[in-house]
């Protein structure tokens, strides 16, 4: 395990540094935050290198790593160099905002509320640890989709597209999982059930500290958002599954809070916002890289982007989001037109408009959709968490139309558009409508999930 | 799930290390656990592709698939070993 773990913060540790490089943590920012996005960052780009060298040039086993290695170590080497001419700079800034921003005294309210989120983590890794245990391999859709492709990639290299025949592995699923879990196994020298759960668990980390760390670690609300993002059982049996939601729902939350429109007003210099808008292009294409759900985030938020940039200026803005979206979308277009030309499993090559149309203006198909993801809807988060969906996507709505909510209405809207889009894929998808909402429901949801605390818990307008 | 992909490695020392690979549908029809079956031996045999269907040189007959009084799916087909688990593998005999 000692190789993969290696292998995961190899690239971690260069986006950190180029983060800090590019000056990417402002005063208002936690290092938390600044980990979770050098992880989400780490793992996004390392995924694309490691499908360029194994799938495209067949390079598998120790000249990989070899490969690898030498890679991630120059992009590394490059970046501390150019953190080391920025260096003076940037410590003048932090101890400016150090002396900005002295930390306050905690109070007994404050104390309770990092001890209940001490108590909710505690539960949540060990109801992991006890997953992990009773199936090693992950979820059905662990070793049924994601492992499966990570071993295709790592036994047969360029071959790797013997899998597209198997029709259950959903051959237009992205790659970010399988080529992460397959880069890990080849700096492991060996398929280890732990590494793809050590990726899963990578993840959960890094949600739980994008949110509290957006939130301000030193406000109470920040760690009671953390207590409320992981309490629901469902977050804890994700983190174990090692399948691909809870990635998603990682660069989807950390991309809207790098969207955050008080970033800006905050005072950030034009080389810094670029590089933030830039970041965050990159975070929404590793959605879609890691999912298809994803490129509807990527959708939304480039129109988000594109309505700022025209309403507020300069639309170079809108270069730098797309510049920083590009690799991820490029890897998508390659593996959809090129590779895997198929439709999602979820829709069928025999569907036509018309049949399309005729689900999308049924009445009673949309009466069973409703009905059925009513009944979810309610039981959504396992028995300690019932009603909390409702609840928070209540919350939600009411921040989004509330002026001390202002600064977290597009990630509501975006959010809800989201929803919106799953909603439609059940009504238009040909498949057994009972099994379908039955299987996606919980896991699209728990995507959506840590978003949906960040809006709640962004009272104030100034964090989210 | 552990146990099924441990019981399906056994069959990688008698199989080509590539290509497709015959799986031998429940004669009975499909179910969650027959389904799941097949699914642990496609997970234990990548990169080979263990296809649903019988016609290639070798063919996976996992326990409880074929009808017990003789299936007439294997004709042409002769066994070459029987692993733990009560799994067995068939090669055809003209290619």
């Amino acid at each position: 395990m000692t190789g993969a773990l290696l292998g995961l913060l190899l690239p971690v540790a260069v986006v950190w540094i180029a983060l800090t490089a590019l000056r990417l943590r402002v005063p208002a920012d936690s290092r938390a935050l600044t980990a979770a996005v050098a992880l989400g960052g780490g793992i996004g780009l390392s995924s694309l290198s490691t499908v360029w060298l194994m799938a495209h040039w067949g390079i598998t086993g120790i000249r990989f790593v070899a490969a690898d290695a030498c890679l991630w170590t120059a992009l590394g080497a490059a970046a501390w160099w150019h953190m080391r001419r920025t260096s003076a700079e940037r410590q003048a800034r932090s101890d400016a905002a150090a002396a900005a921003n002295p930390p306050a005294a905690l109070t007994a309210a404050d104390w309770l509320a990092r001890a209940t989120f001490g108590a909710v983590a505690a539960v949540a890794v060990a109801t992991i640890v006890t997953e992990y245990v009773a199936s090693p391999h992950g979820q059905w859709d662990a070793w049924a989709i994601w492992n499966q492709k990570a071993r295709f990639l790592v036994r047969a290299g360029d071959q790797w597209t013997a899998s597209l025949a198997i029709g259950w592995s959903q051959p237009s699923h992205p790659l970010l999982v399988p080529a992460s879990v397959a880069r890990m196994w080849s700096y492991a020298g060996a398929e280890l059930t732990g590494v793809p759960a050590m990726l899963g668990f990578a993840f959960g980390i890094a949600i739980v500290a994008a949110v509290v760390g957006a939130l301000a670690p030193s406000r109470t609300r920040a760690w009671i958002a953390g207590a409320v993002l992981v309490a629901p059982g469902i977050f804890a049996q994700q983190v174990a599954a090692q399948t691909a939601d809870l990635p998603t729902a990682f660069f989807v939350v950390a991309a809207l809070i790098l969207l955050r429109p008080e970033r800006r007003a905050r005072g950030l210099d034009a080389e810094a916002a670029h590089a933030t808008l830039l970041l965050g292009g990159m975070l929404a294409g590793f959605a879609a890289w890691t999912k298809n759900e994803g490129l509807v985030l990527v959708a939304i938020a480039t129109l988000v982007v594109a309505w700022r940039a025209a309403r507020h200026g300069p639309m170079r803005q809108l270069t730098w989001w797309a510049a920083g979206a590009a690799p991820a979308l490029v890897a998508i277009a390659w593996l959809k037109l090129d590779v895997a030309p198929v439709p999602a499993g979820y829709f069928s090559e025999a569907d036509t408009v018309t049949t399309m149309a005729a689900r999308m203006f049924s009445a009673e198909r949309h009466a069973v959709v409703a009905s059925l993801a009513a009944q979810h809807w309610t039981h959504w988060g396992g028995p300690r968490a019932m009603g909390a969906l409702p609840l928070m996507m209540a919350a939600a709505a009411v921040m989004a139309f509330m002026r001390s909510g202002r600064a977290a209405r597009s990630a509501a809207a975006t959010v809800g558009i989201m929803f919106a889009g799953y909603y439609a894929t059940w009504v238009l998808s040909p498949l057994d409508i009972v099994w379908l909402i039955g299987t996606s429901f919980d896991r699209l949801l728990i995507q959506l999930w840590p978003s949906m605390v960040l809006v709640v818990f962004s009272f104030g307008g100034r964090d989210a | 799930m552990a146990r099924l992909q441990a019981e399906f490695q056994a069959f990688v020392w008698e199989l080509p290390a590539t290509g497709v690979v015959g799986y031998l549908e429940p004669y009975d029809g499909s179910n969650e656990d027959t389904v799941r079956m097949h699914y642990a031996a496609q997970y234990a045999l990548a990169p080979r592709v263990v296809a649903g269907r019988v016609g290639p040189e070798f063919l996976i007959v996992a326990r409880g698939m074929a009808r017990p009084e003789g299936d007439e799916r294997l004709a042409g087909y002769y066994p070459v070993a029987t692993f733990p688990g009560g799994h067995r593998l068939f090669r055809r005999l003209v290619p």
